[in-house]
């Protein structure tokens, strides 16, 4: 809506460049005969690669889920995540990845000026449609972001689940500054702050390798740190992987609880079968329980709050903004002492009540958008606590629908998957 | 369901959830933090372009004119209105003429605003006669009228690629600057074409103008002869009403001395003493040349010039005054020569 | 067990929902794809195209419009201010040397930027932009440009003069008028 701003403005810098630039006087007439070249314009890659790489995409999502729910083959996921690094890591250097696309979506939605090419949408799209399907095909062997740190995982370690817990609200926060920022027009971070995308590059920026480096460091031990602490995709895989219609099991058959497999995950998204409480401790947990749900709006409205008064210097982000705040600092310097942005704009003749009052409006978006920022964060951070508090029910060993990463690590841990296996064998010569 | 295969118990997680929500909490501090920090930076501390010096376009040094080579100062500014001016002319009473936008203003010699004559299209060139005539050139068309309008049109230049830059009148022609012909086009008062000043011809030892941008001034010197800049080769030229070259002065340079950068001067203007007064763009500075081309003294520097908005027409009236158009600022700035003290300090 | 659990009813609305999300966003969709492009009346010349590019040799790279050059002998664009114009290194503007000079005819030259050699530090196009025409002026090629979703070089235009531009019309030159 404020963004349809945006076109207006450029139009009138662009009027604003042309008043001198415009005037040129024809080239001479050459007497020798001599052309003038043309000003070569090499093409953009094709727009029917572009689609290649939606079928591939297709294509891998749909072996990767063949391969976790009816091979229940650790080696073929392993392998088809090597071939994802190579094609949509190294080959396409990262771009475009349904991570990023998210904010693209998100932006069309809310700016309707910006028109998001559709084999973007396509990148988003697939991965969720596929996730209520079958679960998290993409995060087991197509995602390069996940097939690098799956790489790396040398000595996985499991986490307190408390600690686990509290990481993943890292993920829906990051998720929600992502959609926020999007939607305002100010920056895809997702993107910005791609840890790995260097790495595919072989180049990037000296902060983003180091975070990068060190998240692989981290991962050689904990598994995926960024697939399950920060990835705001793996969010949106997560809700719509616990609503998928076939699952990732341990056992292919019934599970005789031999506890081979709790170890097995390296993800912690192995749920294993709740002890049996004592009945004063699962009354104080209804209570706990009953004062959380209570608590709930109070939790929502308070982050709400805070995130709204975040807004401020949260709308810094935005380039309009910031140009506003700068160009009213530096009022008084000279051209020449003006930061490079403020000179830039000063050429374009615009007055400083004018930008200010663009920065405002934008601001003012940024200060509303911050109470359903913080709704959304301080939702997750009441779920949290609701769901420490909840006494689980569950008496085998399962994959979690929305955690599970469908790496097919534990169907070898499982001895009635070795009868399978054994089975198989046997039938085929 | 056998309670020995369910034990032993998982950890108990809510022993350690107790500290779940403070270190949500510290997390959430953490984050504001950092919000705040980054929040705070200016754009100046973050992401310069790192080029080594060698990459940095500097001329910064040539910008600089010692004040004892500046031999005028600014004694009045005239406020034109236009949001786009483009040129400035003198009238046979030392009426201060400025054109831009879609019409030409006229203000006394004081300043004083006394009325405007709207236009078709964006003035790019005036001259005016002895007789107060007023001729205001257009992209292609020169338009004729009383100086207090209204004007009508006059005659087309021929050709598609005309594009007016300068013009100069006396009582028997009109010369008109094509910039896009790259000649000098010469007119009767009554219209009629007489003939075209300056295109290549070896025989004639005429070399052709270099125009690489529509920058191209034209004057009636009191010698009869006509002055005419060839800005690629940063030379005034003289010529003949009939066309024969015959002197030539100035050279590039970044030195005060000489004309900067590709193509300058860009306007040239008459003193009433014979010396003639340049004015260059890029690094934007209007100079004083004796009537044999050798430097005198500068009017304006970079300093005092808005160079954004390009560059700057000059005139001259009867007393001397040097009328400079600032276009960044709409405004004409008059120079008169420092008193002789000052310039000996 | 083939009724219709809660599980099933949440995915249709699930499949719904992403439909429906997918589809808005589609709605403003175009079928071509876009790409990065420097608007050249907007650039500042401010040389961050040749650092803050993610490929360490820039994409960005300075193009010439022949059509829109004075083919002065005097070029602000190739040789250093105040320099001997004989086409010496020392004399040269550009620190890569990737700006040919070619005689045409008396009195103009014609200017070619060596694609391979440039950097993108838009030194000339501050020289051209100076005192010249303006024909040269940066634009990102794409046959080097990887299109990354979010361009590192537009975040860190001062000028903002970087936008996206459908595929089908990747780069905006300077046109003669």
């Amino acid at each position: 809506m404020r963004r349809s701003l945006l076109p207006a403005v450029c139009l009138s810098w662009l009027l604003a460049g042309v008043a001198w630039g415009d005037e040129r006087v024809p080239p001479p007439e050459f007497e020798s005969g001599y052309r003038m070249p043309e000003t070569t314009v090499p093409s953009p890659r094709a727009f029917a690669l572009e689609m290649l790489d939606i079928g591939a995409l297709f294509l891998a999502l749909t072996l990767a889920t063949w391969l976790v729910l009816k091979k229940r083959s650790r080696t073929g996921v392993a392998w088809l995540g090597v071939a994802s690094l190579a094609y949509f890591g190294f080959y396409r250097e990262g771009c475009v990845c349904p991570v990023g696309a998210t904010q693209n979506v998100v932006l069309a939605l809310f700016d309707s000026s910006y028109a998001v090419p559709i084999g973007v949408v396509a990148f988003f799209v697939l991965p969720l449609a596929f996730a209520l399907f079958a679960g998290r095909s993409f995060c087991s062997g197509v995602c390069p972001l996940g097939a690098i740190q799956d790489v790396v995982l040398l000595r996985p370690v499991a986490l307190p689940d408390w600690l686990e817990r509290a990481l993943r609200v890292l993920a829906y926060v990051y998720l929600g500054l992502a959609v926020y920022f999007a939607a305002l027009g100010a920056a895809f971070v997702i993107c910005r702050y791609d840890p790995f995308v260097g790495f595919f590059r072989l180049t990037g920026g000296y902060d983003m390798l180091v975070l990068g480096g060190c998240l692989l460091a981290i991962g050689a031990f904990v598994g995926r740190p960024y697939c399950r602490f920060l990835c705001p995709y793996g969010v949106l895989l997560d809700l719509t992987g616990r609503l998928s219609r076939w699952r990732v099991t341990v056992t292919p058959a019934s599970c005789v609880q031999c506890r081979l497999c709790e170890e097995s995950c390296p993800y912690g998204a192995i749920n294993v079968p709740s002890p049996l409480r004592p009945a004063p401790e699962r009354a104080r947990a209804g209570r706990r329980l009953v004062v959380l749900f209570l608590l709930l709006p109070v939790i929502v409205g308070l982050f709400a709050f805070l995130f709204h008064l975040a807004g401020r210097p949260l709308s810094r982000v935005h380039p309009t903004v910031d140009l506003a705040i700068c160009a009213t600092a530096e009022r008084g310097l000279s051209d020449k002492e003006a930061s490079d942005e403020v000179q830039a704009w000063r050429r374009t003749g615009e007055t400083l009540p004018d930008l200010v009052a663009r920065g405002e409006v934008l601001q003012a978006s940024f200060l509303r958008g911050g109470w359903w920022l913080g709704g959304w964060v301080g939702l997750v951070v009441a779920l949290l606590l609701i769901g420490l508090a909840t006494l689980p029910v569950r008496t085998d060993y399962e994959a979690d629908r929305g955690r599970c990463l469908s790496c097919a690590r534990c169907f070898e841990y499982c001895p009635t998957e070795h009868e399978r296996r054994k089975a198989l064998r046997e039938e085929a010569p | 369901m056998n309670d020995e295969v369910r034990t032993p118990a998982p950890p108990d997680r809510h022993l350690l959830g107790r500290w779940t929500p403070w270190i949500g909490v510290l997390v959430f501090a953490a984050l504001c933090g950092a919000i705040f920090t980054a929040s705070s930076a200016t754009r100046r501390d973050r992401e310069p372009a790192d080029l080594d010096q060698a990459f940095v376009y500097d001329v910064a040094r040539f910008r600089v004119i010692p004040p004892e080579m500046i031999g005028y100062r600014e004694t009045l500014h005239v406020e034109t209105g236009l949001e786009h001016a483009t040129a400035v002319a003198v009238g046979p009473a030392d009426e201060i003429v400025a054109g831009g936008d879609r019409r030409v203003v006229v203000f006394s010699s004081e300043g004083t605003r006394r009325h405007a004559v709207p236009l078709p299209d964006l003035p790019l060139c005036l001259a005016l006669s002895a007789t107060g005539d007023l001729f205001v050139g257009l992209r292609s068309v020169v338009l004729k009228g009383p100086l207090a309008g209204p004007l009508e049109r006059w005659l087309t230049i021929p050709g598609e690629k005309a594009r007016l830059t300068s013009m100069a009148v006396d009582r028997e022609s009109l010369f008109v600057a094509d910039a896009g012909a790259r000649v000098i086009w010469h007119f009767a008062l009554d219209g009629r074409r007489l003939g075209r000043i300056g295109d290549r011809d070896p025989e004639r030892n005429v070399p052709g103008f270099v125009v690489p941008s529509p920058y191209f001034d034209v004057l009636l010197a009191s010698d009869g002869l006509l002055r005419i800049v060839d800005p690629g080769r940063h030379q005034i030229t003289a010529f003949t009403r009939d066309g024969d070259l015959e002197l030539s002065w100035g050279q590039a340079s970044y030195a005060l001395e000489g004309f900067v950068g590709c193509c300058n001067p860009s306007h040239l203007a008459l003193l009433p003493d014979g010396r003639f007064v340049t004015s260059e763009k890029g690094i934007a500075r209007v100079k004083v040349y004796d009537a044999n081309g050798r430097f005198v003294t500068a009017v304006v520097g970079p300093d005092g010039l808005d160079t954004e908005a390009g560059p700057c027409d000059v005139a001259v009236d009867s007393t001397g005054r040097i009328l400079v158009l600032d276009p960044g600022r709409g405004l004409i700035r008059i120079f008169e020569p420092k008193p002789r003290r000052d310039r000996d300090d | 067990m083939t009724a219709l659990t809660r599980r099933d009813l949440l995915r249709g609305v699930a499949l719904v929902g992403v439909g429906s999300a997918a589809g808005a966003a589609a709605v403003h969709a175009h079928g071509d794809d876009t790409v990065w492009q420097i608007d050249p009346e907007l650039c500042g010349q401010c040389g961050r195209c040749a650092t803050h590019c993610v490929h360490p040799e820039s994409a960005v790279k300075a193009v010439h419009v022949h059509a829109l050059c004075g083919h002065c002998d005097l070029c602000t664009a190739f040789f250093e201010p105040d320099s001997k114009l004989d086409t010496g290194a020392e004399n040269q503007l550009c620190p890569t040397g990737a700006i040919r000079r070619r005689f045409i005819e008396d009195p103009y030259f014609s200017y070619e930027i060596d694609e391979q050699l440039c950097i993108g530090c838009a030194k000339c196009v501050k020289g051209c932009a100076m005192f010249g025409n303006g024909s040269m002026f940066l634009q990102i090629r794409h046959d080097r440009c990887n299109n990354c979703n979010a361009c590192s070089i537009a975040d860190a235009c001062p000028a903002h003069a970087i936008r996206r531009v459908p595929a089908s019309t990747p780069y905006l030159l300077k046109s003669a008028h």
